[in-house]
């Protein structure tokens, strides 16, 4: 199947993360049909809760409208590699059998890049979906600088050269 | 800190749960051409010259000498025969020395305990120096009586809201004060585990958080919340927090923990699962590559915390801690 529309509606989802300060990520839930069940993005900063993923954000939904036992054969389709704790939850949730993501996750990636979570084998994944688009809007985020972030406390020594 | 209250004594065992490399006291080896002194006035001339030769850069974690044997070079595949015409080769006067190398096994790598040291020592000598902090906590002298006592506290209170299975607590060790706890609500939401649900409590102090609680069971300090309002710097998710929950977090709980920044983390029993992500199916925080580290501790009041385990969130105790929506 071809997962290009569904992609874009999650690179839109992530850019309006972006236009409100928050790392560019965005998610939807499919089915088997095409429907989209869930969407979501990043609310970590609005939240000031480090776990508020778009993946997560879309569990909620779904458990909001009661269907987490109801459903199966869901696609996620994310534009960056979920996260280890992200990919522990789709991996074992019972719901999520396909992962499909845009660009690799260097730093958390629980789909293998960083650690290949238990349970993943409940799920097929496939990356590199406009993987570019992706990582552009994450290299546009962390140009500017996170507002929430503290500031470094370690003071740089200044270089003899 | 004083406590007021008369101290129980400590009935359990902190475990450090650390990297493999650390735990363990086998030592790997490689393999190194040896040779005797014969001439021992020659010795420093010979350590000179090796050295200029830099054959052997990357055993600078192991003595040149042990007693009036010295290391030539890694033997890799070569013979005796092939490691001294190689030496030649290079310029290497084998004056003062026998000239008939001996293949020997070395510690391939700097021993990171004494314990290790120890082994490595039987080997070869080695340039260690031992790392005071991990030694203390490796010998369970690292938290005096006082400060188990106050873990004890922080657990029995994890263990007190632990009626879903499990009970977690996020502690400002700086105010020796409880920013939140929660139980666990996995029955209603398969997200709720306890860390979840007590890192977002920890947000909810600090203004945010993205679930409504009206379970008592969950609540965050009011004491603390006045505290951080009148802090104009302001916390950061829990960076220099200390977590406590009864039982080994899963590795979504774990990568969760990561993500908030916090400091420590002590557990009481270990999740069999197949799940658990600090030290069970795998050790999140030692992962190479991951942005943030923080110490687990595991077995703070173990058996309690097991019992406590047992108890499955049945669908009305589910229903009596409520989270709405």
């Amino acid at each position: 199947m071809d997962w290009s529309a569904h992609m874009n509606k999650s690179l839109c989802l992530a850019k309006e993360a972006l236009e409100v300060g928050e790392v560019p990520v965005g998610c939807i839930f499919v089915d088997d049909d095409g429907n989209i069940l869930a969407s979501g993005r990043n609310t970590v900063n609005e939240t000031k809760n480090a776990t508020r993923h778009a993946e997560l954000n879309c569990v909620d939904t779904i458990v909001k409208a009661g269907l987490v036992e109801k459903l199966s054969n869901i696609t996620v389709v994310v534009t960056v590699e979920p996260c280890i704790m992200c990919a522990s939850v789709l991996a074992n949730i019972g719901f999520c059998t396909n992962i499909i993501y845009g660009c690799a996750n260097d730093r958390f990636g629980g789909c293998g890049t960083v650690l290949a979570v238990p349970g993943l084998k409940n799920c097929k994944v496939k990356g590199g979906l406009f993987g570019d688009q992706a990582m552009d809007l994450l290299k546009q985020f962390y140009k500017g600088q996170n507002p929430n972030a503290p500031e470094n406390k370690v003071k740089k020594k200044p270089v003899n050269l | 800190m004083e406590p007021k209250r008369s101290r129980l004594p400590i009935t359990w065992t902190l475990r450090p749960v650390l990297p493999e490399d650390v735990k363990t006291d086998s030592i790997i080896t490689v393999n190194v051409f040896v040779d005797t002194i014969i001439n021992r006035t020659s010795t420093s001339k010979i350590v000179k010259s090796l050295g200029q030769l830099s054959v052997i850069n990357s055993l600078t974690h192991l003595k040149r000498v042990n007693n009036q044997s010295i290391i030539l070079m890694l033997a890799n595949d070569l013979n005796p025969d092939q490691c001294v015409a190689e030496l030649k080769n290079k310029g290497f006067d084998f004056d003062g020395l026998s000239g008939r190398p001996k293949i020997v096994p070395v510690p391939a790598f700097m021993p990171k305990t004494c314990s290790q040291n120890l082994q490595a020592r039987k080997l070869w000598p080695c340039n260690f120096h031992p790392d005071k902090r991990l030694e203390s906590i490796l010998c369970g002298e690292f938290f005096n009586q006082l400060q188990l006592a106050t873990i004890d506290r922080y657990m029995r209170t994890a263990l007190s809201c632990a009626a879903g299975g499990v009970g977690a607590v996020v502690v400002d060790p700086s105010k020796d004060l409880i920013v939140a706890q929660s139980g666990d609500f996995r029955a209603e939401h398969p997200v709720k585990h306890a860390i979840m649900c007590v890192v977002d409590e920890v947000a909810k102090v600090q203004g945010g958080g993205a679930w409504n609680s009206s379970s008592t069971i969950a609540k965050t300090s009011s004491v603390f919340t006045d505290l951080i309002n009148g802090d104009k710097t302001g916390p950061y998710l829990c960076t220099g927090y200390d977590v406590y929950v009864t039982k080994e977090p899963c590795v979504m709980c774990a990568m969760a923990l990561v993500h908030s920044r916090a400091r420590r983390v002590f557990y009481g029993c270990e999740n069999d699962s197949g799940l658990g992500g600090l030290g069970g199916s795998v050790s999140i925080h030692l992962l190479k590559g991951i942005n943030h580290r923080f110490e687990v501790y595991a077995g703070v009041l173990e058996e309690e915390c097991r019992t406590a385990a047992l108890q499955l969130p049945t669908k009305n105790v589910a229903q009596n801690m409520k989270y709405t929506e």
